[in-house]
């Protein structure tokens, strides 16, 4: 008898790849850009750290510390959070084609800034502004869905409250772009809708980390029960798993790791639609591994996109349109060879 | 153990309940079928026996416990629910599929243990599906999926096995398998409450049977009670008779058969 699947399955080596992806890059994308990095450069620059001694440039020094590691480490994390609460979010809406777009997250996030910025509330300001109306569009969409509750199951019905409130934020958005200042305000708006990590700093890193552990260790805890959400509440109910609540923390925690990632990124998609996907064909659906896994491959993929969105071109690409233009045909892809990520 | 329902009755708006009135017991290793027509509000009293649905009237006692403030965990580790057929999102494995059973055992922030595997692989073997474990749910057949399912609850390690039309969807050689399983269940101390359109299946189980016609108890009692003429005529508006067959072995069985008018 085949008894290999009652043994908790865990293959060290997938481990270690899957740790070590996301570092190897991170070195390799430090060496890639205008100013050239060698790795004896970074070499030096690690052994700075401890010893006073180092005898990098001064140039390298601010490339290294102050533009790339910064801009790396956004990517990273960025792209992390935005994977998990991708997959989350499918989990508990039980539909592959939902990303965190779905509550209205990243409209209101995106309206958040947008005010900030036409009010010239500088950079954290546009990072709370963006958080703050967030979490309003993820509240309104409940308020929505409890409005017209009565029928139906709550999944579609918060899907459509997602629309709705998305609409309308969009549509605000729109409504201050024509009345904005269109020599200063406008090309700000716009190029801020589209996503970048080009102005990343230290400081904005400093700033999303708390939010971000906050989103993301309630769900790690969480993730083997994420699997039960998949086979509707009723189902999950009669195993024992309180719905109600696991579902509000779980979109909560989401809606915080989008918020958070927008804040200081812009609006970035398609990363948490098709990464978990990806995931999902690396691993499989259990939560246990794709949440993990999603992670590494989200963090690693944004990574590359952004590397390649500030070397590509002479000018910079935004990291969004990037995003879009290769996630869209990659997810075609998905979606015709693998079955293993779609039903 | 034993299962009491006294006066249930739900209902989504006041003055029109689903079902009303609903009282049964169910004693340890008991098998209950429950018939009725399409819409006689056979899911509904399931749902609301597992508190899925909340009763406006009556009560739900488990060993002598009103279950109404149990929590999610106490009255999975009660009763295991065993839906209709239903086609899952995601292409999980049987086993992982088996192992979500164990949630009621597992603490909040773990994983299934190596004690959870122990049980999920009993529960398979139990049911002769073990050759099923490293297959993907959504790929094997309706028969399959159904004891996958049943693994589960068994997996639950519930006193009570609630099976919504267990014998739907599977072919006639599958159907009788199911039913011997569910006989054999019962032996091992299982109370099993399940509903069907076929009273040969309940015939076939033994034990007690209710009818229930526009939410309501027709009757009820022991199977050779309740599976009349006069009963089948009555919820489901044909004539019907019952024979007794005499099969090889000398045993005689009852069956029933439509009257073609």
């Amino acid at each position: 008898m085949k008894n290999t699947a009652f043994v908790a399955k865990y293959s060290k080596l997938k481990i270690i790849v899957l740790v070590l992806l996301p570092i190897l890059l991170a070195i390799v994308a430090l060496t890639i850009g205008r100013y050239p990095v060698s790795y004896a450069d970074i070499w030096k620059a690690l052994t700075g750290l401890f010893f006073a001694e180092s005898n990098l440039s001064a140039t390298a020094h601010t490339v290294i510390f102050d533009v790339r590691i910064p801009r790396i480490l956004a990517a990273i994390i960025i792209g992390m959070a935005l994977s998990v609460s991708g997959a989350a979010f499918q989990g508990t809406f039980r539909n592959p084609l939902v990303s965190p777009d779905i509550l209205g997250v990243s409209a209101g996030a995106g309206f958040g800034a947008t005010i900030a910025i036409i009010n010239s509330w500088g950079s954290l300001g546009v990072a709370i502004s963006a958080f703050v109306f967030g979490l309003l569009a993820v509240w309104l969409t409940y308020f929505i869905g409890n409005l017209i509750k009565r029928s139906g199951d709550i999944t579609l019905i918060l899907v459509l409250g997602g629309i709705l409130v998305g609409t309308i934020f969009s549509s605000l958005v729109s409504l201050i772009k024509s009345v904005a200042d269109p020599y200063e305000k406008l090309p700000a708006i716009t190029y801020w809708m589209m996503g970048s990590l080009g102005s990343i700093q230290m400081k904005d890193i400093y700033m999303v980390i708390p939010p971000m552990l906050v989103g993301i260790i309630p769900l790690l805890l969480l993730r083997w029960k994420l699997n039960l959400l998949t086979f509707g509440d009723e189902e999950a109910q009669s195993m024992g798993v309180n719905t109600d609540r696991l579902r509000l923390i779980v979109i909560i925690c989401a809606t915080l790791l989008t918020a958070s990632s927008v804040s200081i990124s812009g609006m970035i998609g398609w990363v948490g639609l098709v990464i978990p996907h990806f995931a999902r064909a690396i691993t499989g659906p259990n939560y246990r591994s794709l949440l993990p896994v999603s992670m590494a491959v989200g963090g690693s993929f944004l990574l590359v996109v952004d590397t390649i969105a500030r070397t590509l071109l002479a000018m910079e690409i935004p990291l969004g349109i990037l995003t879009s233009l290769i996630g869209a045909p990659f997810f075609i892809y998905l979606l015709s060879h693998s079955r293993r990520s779609w039903k | 153990m034993s299962l009491e329902i006294r006066n249930l009755s739900f209902a989504y708006k006041k003055d029109q309940p689903i079902i009303e009135g609903i009282s049964m017991k169910v004693e340890r290793g008991e098998i209950v079928s429950v018939l009725g027509p399409n819409g006689a509000g056979k899911t509904t009293l399931f749902k609301t026996i597992l508190g899925l649905y909340k009763a406006y009237q009556g009560q739900v006692i488990v060993n002598g416990k009103d279950v109404s403030n149990s929590s999610r965990r106490e009255l999975a580790k009660q009763m295991g629910y065993v839906p209709q057929n239903h086609a899952p999102s995601f292409p999980y494995s049987v086993v992982d599929v088996v192992l979500m059973g164990r949630t009621a055992h597992i603490n909040n922030y773990a994983s299934p243990s190596e004690l959870d595997y122990r049980v999920a692989k009993e529960a398979m073997e139990n049911l002769n599906i073990l050759y099923l474990a490293d297959k993907r749910y959504t790929e094997i057949s309706g028969g399959e999926r159904q004891l996958v399912l049943i693994a589960r609850a068994l997996a639950q390690e519930p006193k009570i096995l609630v099976m919504d039309e267990p014998t739907s969807n599977l072919d006639y050689g599958n159907q009788i398998r199911l039913l011997n399983h569910i006989k054999r269940l019962a032996g091992q101390g299982l109370s099993i409450i399940m509903s069907t359109h076929h009273p040969d299946h309940a015939l076939f189980c033994g034990g007690k049977a209710i009818m229930l016609k526009d939410g309501q108890i027709l009757c009820s009692g022991s199977v050779d009670e309740v599976i009349t003429e006069d009963n089948l005529k009555n919820i489901y508006g044909i004539d019907v008779e019952i024979a007794n067959a005499q099969i090889k072995n000398g045993k005689l069985h009852k069956i029933c058969i439509p009257v073609v008018a």
